[in-house]
């Protein structure tokens, strides 16, 4: 299809998506104008069980079996990466320093001094993010997310030793495993007591401590550790493939 | 005035696509697709959703420029 023809076409589309999508938009109800038995269950989460973010609440109280789907397709999509990128029989590794690299970009003072900054700040950040996501916005997923953009952030400053003790990926894969096993089987813990699996079985505390909310902070703080490894095990094996690995030619 | 606030949010996340899509060569495009991340969030967060603003934020503004600015660089070798 020519270029003016695509033009063409695109018009068209978009002049229809536009008549039906405006009025459609513009019928929406109002924001907090709807009531369903949802928005009651939610209202005794925060009562009854004293979780003050009700979407990490919806995440591992309300609906934690949807959250253990979401672990585990992580889970397959850092073995997958894991297993796919593995160095085959034509291509070795090399040790130590990225010679391109090193060479493209000099160790720049200034890019060093904001890194560190950077690097302490995005690690309070993310730990904070994981610690309070039963209190505040945030939660396991958002805090182990930035923890492994800490550790990326790491390998952008040149720090390769560093960033090859603290994200190796047999000792994070372990982690990963451990963590979303602990997930799997703290559920066990409900089906044994309650008769429902994840059911929420420790008392709600005072609301708005750290200690509230039964079961929700553990889970939380289990899925943001299963998070952060596997995002950073899938990022290293992508430094690891794109830096480091040579076929036999010498080849890219 | 959130109104107007909230009319602001969607036409810089329609720029940003636009500038996403307009623009060719894949480097720039990533970092324009961090934009793009940012300004979504950014709306997110109009529309009084800050933990879906801050998954955006950490998935559309880290993870994806950076595996695709690694991509990049494994395909073309290191040179551009």
């Amino acid at each position: 299809m020519t270029g003016r023809g695509r033009l063409v076409l695109f018009a068209v589309s978009a002049a229809v998506l536009a008549v039906l999508a405006v009025p459609a938009v513009g019928a929406l109800p109002a924001f907090g104008s709807v009531r369903d038995l949802l928005g009651d269950a939610l209202v005794d989460l925060v009562l009854r069980r004293h979780v003050a973010n009700t979407v990490t609440g919806i995440l591992f109280d309300v609906r934690a079996i949807d959250t253990m789907g979401e672990e585990f397709i992580l889970f397959a999509a850092a073995t997958g990466t894991v297993l796919l990128l593995r160095t085959q029989r034509g291509e070795r590794e090399e040790e130590g320093r990225e010679p391109r690299a090193a060479q493209l970009a000099g160790r720049s003072a200034l890019v060093r001094t904001i890194g560190v900054a950077l690097l302490l700040l995005l690690t309070v950040l993310g730990f904070s993010l994981l610690a309070h996501g039963h209190l505040t916005p945030g939660g396991g997923f958002q805090g182990g997310v930035v923890l492994a953009g800490a550790l990326l952030l790491l390998y952008l400053l040149h720090e390769y030793d560093t960033f090859d003790r603290v994200a190796s990926p047999s000792l994070l894969e372990r982690v990963e495993a451990v963590a979303a096993g602990a997930f799997a089987l703290i559920g066990l813990v409900g089906l044994v007591w309650g008769g429902a699996y994840l059911l929420n079985v420790l008392g709600p505390g005072p609301t708005g401590s750290l200690l509230s909310g039964g079961l929700v902070p553990v889970l939380n703080v289990v899925s943001g550790i299963a998070v952060g490894a596997a995002t950073t095990v899938i990022v290293a094996e992508f430094v690891e493939q794109a830096f480091r690995v040579r076929g036999e030619e010498g080849g890219k | 005035m959130t109104e107007i606030l909230l009319w602001a949010g969607v036409l810089l996340v329609a720029a940003a696509a636009t500038a996403v899509v307009l623009e060719r060569r894949p480097l720039e495009q990533s970092v324009l697709a961090g934009v793009l991340g940012l300004a979504l969030a950014l709306l997110f967060a109009l529309l009084g959703a800050p933990e879906v603003a801050l998954s955006e934020v950490v998935v559309g503004a880290v993870l994806v420029p950076a595996m695709v600015l690694i991509a990049l660089a494994k395909v073309t070798g290191g040179s551009r």
